[in-house]
C-alpha cells in the first residue's frame, strides 16, 4: 500500500470533558475508558471509520486541551499533532472540533483558534440533549455562519448525529481539500486573548435564541457534597461503605472460585503420578495462581464503585473536596487525578501527570503516586486482613475486617500526602501552585460504560495472572523444588527439615532471614517478597507455592489464610500489611518514573526512600505490636 | 507419565517461561530491529502488532 492511498487521518479536538472520547468511541467502536472528569486523555488513541462511499478514514483522539497556547505537556501533545509537528505522526486532514453545547462560553474560543489552522474544520455540538433540557435554543444555521464552518448537533452517549457529522467532514473534506494548513504556532498575546473572546460573545449573542439556565440538581447536590464539613461526611461514608461491600459482596464468589480451585488441584493431582511435573502443576500453578485468582471478585467490586462514582459526576466533587487538602501540602489541584489513577495502578497515574504544567509538580506526583494504594495490593491486604482480623461487629453498620482495610486504604491516602508536604518544603521548593478545577454536572451512570470498565479491569487482571503470575508461579516453584535434599538426608517424618530448606529458594530466604528478621519476617516471607518485586500480589502465589510445598498432604486443600492464621503471629502479619503500604515493590512503576523524568536518579531516589519508610514502619509496627499483645 | 520424563517436562517448562521473560525484559533492545525487518519484508501487520499489540486498530 502506497502512502497516498492510506486512509487519511481526522482528529477530534476540544476542551477536556466535551465528550471527545464518547464521540470517538460511538464513531469507531473502539472500547476504552470514558471519564466525567478532566485530562483523562493523555495516551494517543486512534481508530478507523467507514464513509458511505465505502473510504476509510482514521480518527484520532487528541488529549483535551483549553487553548492552542499549551501550558501542560499533553496539551503541548495535541497543538504538535494539530501543526504536524510529531515526528512518524501524518497531520490530519481535517478537524472535528468537539463542544460541550452546555457550555459554549468556554468551548467556542478553541474552536476559533483550530478555524486559524486552516485544516477543514467542522464543529461538533456535542451534549445538544442536556443543553436543550436546560432551555437553550440556538440558530444552528446562523452559528454556522458566524463561525464559517459547518455545525452539527450531536449526542455521543447516544450514538445520535453521528451520520451527519460524517456527512459534514466528508464534504468539508472535498470542498476543501487543497488547504495550506498552518505548521507554525505564535502564542497569544492578553489583546488577541481578549479579541477572540469578544468574538466568542458576538458569535453567540447573534446565534442563540435563547439562554439556557443552569441545572437545578446540579446546584442542590453541590451544596452538600461540597460543603467544607458534610462533604466530607458523605466522602467519607461512600468510601466506609465502598471497603465494607468489598468483604461483604465478595465472599460468596471468593468461596466458590476456592473450592473450584482446590477441586481442579484434587483432579489433576489424581492424573498424574507423583513427581515433579505434578507438583508443578498442584503446588506450583494452580496453588500459586489459585491464590490470587481468588481476590477478582474483590477487585471487580472496588472498580464498579469507583466507575459509578466517577461515571456520575461524583469523583470530581470528591477531587474538589480533597483539592483543599492537596493544595495545602503543595500538590497541584491536577495532581487529584494522577493520585487518583493510582489507585488501580501507580502506571496510569504516573503517565497522567503529563497534564501538569510545572515540572516541579509534576515530579512531586510521580515521587508520592506509588505510596497511593493500588489494586494489586488489595489482594495482599485482604489476605490477612481476612486471616489475622476478626469479622465482629464495629461500629454501626460496618464490620471489623471492613473498618481495617478503610484504615489501609486511609493510609495509602494520608501517606502520599505527607511525603509531598515533606518534598515540597525540602527538595522540591517552589510557589504553592493555583487551585482550578472544572465540574461536570451530575448524571446517571451508563450502565454499558460501568460493564465495559469491569470487563476491561477483568481482562487486564486474568492476563496478568495468566502471564506474569503464572511464570513467576512457575519460577518460584522451580526454585523451591530444587536441588533436591540429600538421599541421607532426614524426611519430615523423621524429625528433618522439609525439602524446600534445601532449595536455592530456601537457601535464598535463610540469607535475607537476619536483614528482614527485626521485621518479624521468615525465611518464608523472604522467598515470598522477592519475586513480589515484579509484581506485587505474586508475594500471595509464592506464600501459596512455598506453604503448598512445605505443608504435608493434608494440608494442600486448606486456603492460604487459614494457614497463615496458625503460622504466624498478629505482629508479623501487620509488619507485613505495612511493609506493603511503603514498599516500592514494583519493577514497571520504577521502569515508568524513569521514562518520563528521563534520569535513573529519580526512580533509585524512589526505590531508596521508599524502602527506608517500609523498613523503619515495620520494624516499629512489629515490635510496637508485640509490645503491646505480647505476640512477637 | 514417568517420573524422568515428568522432570523433563518441567525443565522444558521453565526454560520456555526464562526465554519468555528474557524477550519481555529485553524488548526495547530488539523490537526496533525486528519490526524494522519485518516492514522491510512488506509485513506490516505483523509489524504493526507487534509494536503495539491490540490497541492498533
Amino acid at each position: 500500500m502506497s502512502a497516498t492511498d492510506a486512509p487519511k487521518m481526522i482528529a477530534l479536538a476540544g476542551l477536556p470533558n466535551c465528550g471527545k472520547t464518547s464521540l470517538f468511541n460511538a464513531l469507531t467502536g473502539s472500547r476504552q475508558k470514558v471519564a466525567n472528569y478532566p485530562g483523562v486523555t493523555v495516551e494517543r488513541k486512534e481508530g478507523a471509520i467507514g464513509l458511505p462511499d465505502g473510504r476509510t478514514l482514521r480518527v484520532l483522539d487528541l488529549p483535551g486541551t483549553y487553548s492552542l497556547d499549551a501550558r501542560t505537556p499533553d496539551e503541548a501533545i495535541t497543538r504538535d499533532v494539530l501543526l504536524g509537528k510529531i515526528q512518524g505522526e501524518d497531520p490530519p486532514v481535517a478537524l472535528v472540533a468537539v463542544a460541550d453545547a452546555t457550555n459554549l462560553e468556554r468551548n467556542l474560543g478553541l474552536v476559533l483558534e483550530l478555524r486559524d489552522l486552516n485544516v477543514p474544520l467542522v464543529l461538533a455540538l456535542n451534549m445538544m440533549d442536556l443543553a436543550r433540557k436546560r432551555g437553550l435554543e440556538l440558530d444552528l444555521v446562523r452559528l454556522s455562519v458566524e463561525l464559517g464552518i459547518p455545525v452539527v448537533p450531536t449526542v455521543a452517549v447516544k450514538n445520535l448525529g453521528l451520520n451527519e457529522l460524517l456527512a459534514a467532514v466528508d464534504e468539508a473534506l472535498r470542498a476543501n481539500p487543497a488547504a495550506a494548513p498552518r505548521t507554525e504556532w505564535k502564542r497569544s498575546d492578553s489583546a488577541s486573548v481578549r479579541a477572540r473572546f469578544s468574538e466568542v460573545d458576538r458569535v453567540l449573542k447573534a446565534s442563540t435564541k435563547k439562554s439556557g439556565t443552569p441545572a437545578l440538581w446540579t446546584e442542590r447536590l453541590d451544596r452538600i457534597f461540597l460543603h467544607p464539613v458534610l462533604g466530607f461526611v458523605v466522602l467519607a461514608s461512600v468510601l466506609a461503605f465502598m471497603f465494607q461491600a468489598i468483604f461483604s459482596w465478595a465472599s460468596i464468589p471468593q468461596d466458590w472460585i476456592e473450592q473450584g480451585v482446590a477441586a481442579f488441584g484434587s483432579w489433576v493431582g489424581s492424573l498424574l503420578a507423583d513427581g515433579p511435573l505434578k507438583s508443578l502443576l498442584v503446588d506450583g500453578v494452580i496453588a500459586g495462581v489459585g491464590s490470587v485468582l481468588v481476590f477478582l471478585p474483590q477487585i471487580l467490586i472496588l472498580f464498579s464503585f469507583i466507575l459509578v462514582l466517577e461515571d456520575s459526576g461524583y469523583l470530581a466533587r470528591a477531587a474538589f473536596i480533597m483539592d483543599r487538602v492537596m493544595g495545602g501540602v503543595g500538590l497541584h489541584g491536577r495532581a487529584f487525578i494522577p493520585l487518583l489513577s493510582s489507585f488501580a495502578c501507580a502506571i496510569p497515574g504516573i503517565l497522567s501527570t503529563r497534564t501538569i504544567a510545572n515540572p516541579r509538580d509534576r515530579l512531586a506526583t510521580i515521587l508520592v503516586a506509588p505510596l497511593t494504594t493500588c489494586s494489586a495490593r488489595l489482594p495482599v491486604y485482604t489476605l490477612l486482613v481476612g486471616a489475622f482480623i476478626p469479622d465482629q461487629p464495629f461500629f454501626g453498620p460496618f464490620r471489623m475486617q471492613g473498618a481495617v482495610l478503610f484504615g489501609l486504604y486511609l493510609a495509602g491516602t494520608i501517606a502520599p500526602l505527607t511525603m509531598a508536604w515533606l518534598f515540597r518544603r525540602t527538595i522540591l521548593r517552589g510557589p504553592k501552585p493555583p487551585l482550578l478545577m472544572e465540574l461536570p454536572t451530575y448524571k446517571l451512570p451508563s450502565l454499558k460504560g460501568v460493564l465495559l470498565g469491569l470487563i476491561e479491569r477483568a481482562k487486564i487482571f486474568l492476563r496478568r495472572a495468566g502471564t506474569v503470575i503464572l511464570s513467576l508461579s512457575v519460577l518460584v516453584w522451580f526454585l523451591s523444588s530444587y536441588p533436591a535434599p540429600p538421599a541421607t538426608a532426614p524426611g519430615p517424618a523423621e524429625g528433618g527439615a522439609p525439602a524446600i530448606h534445601y532449595s536455592y529458594a530456601g537457601r535464598l530466604g535463610h540469607a535475607v532471614e537476619p536483614l528482614l528478621k527485626p521485621l518479624g519476617f521468615d525465611w518464608r516471607v523472604g522467598i515470598a517478597l522477592i519475586p513480589g518485586f515484579a509484581a506485587r500480589e505474586v508475594m500471595v502465589s509464592a506464600l501459596g507455592t512455598v506453604y503448598a510445598l512445605e505443608g504435608d498432604e493434608t494440608q494442600v486443600e486448606k486456603a492460604l489464610g487459614e494457614r497463615l492464621a496458625v503460622s504466624w503471629s498478629l505482629a508479623t502479619a501487620l509488619s507485613l500489611i505495612v511493609w506493603y503500604i511503603f514498599a516500592p515493590q514494583c519493577l514497571s512503576t520504577l521502569a515508568v518514573v524513569r521514562r518520563e523524568t528521563n534520569t535513573w536518579k529519580w526512580p533509585l531516589f524512589l526505590l531508596g526512600y521508599m524502602t527506608a519508610l517500609a523498613y523503619v514502619a515495620s520494624f516499629a509496627t512489629f515490635h510496637l505490636v508485640g509490645w503491646l499483645w505480647g505476640s512477637a | 507419565m514417568t517420573a524422568s520424563a515428568q522432570e523433563l517436562s518441567v525443565f522444558g517448562i521453565v526454560a520456555a517461561i526464562l526465554v519468555w521473560w528474557a524477550l519481555k525484559l529485553t524488548r526495547p533492545l530488539w523490537l526496533p530491529s525486528v519490526t524494522g525487518w519485518l516492514l522491510r519484508h512488506g509485513r506490516v501487520k505483523w509489524a504493526m502488532r507487534l509494536r503495539f499489540g491490540k490497541r492498533c486498530h
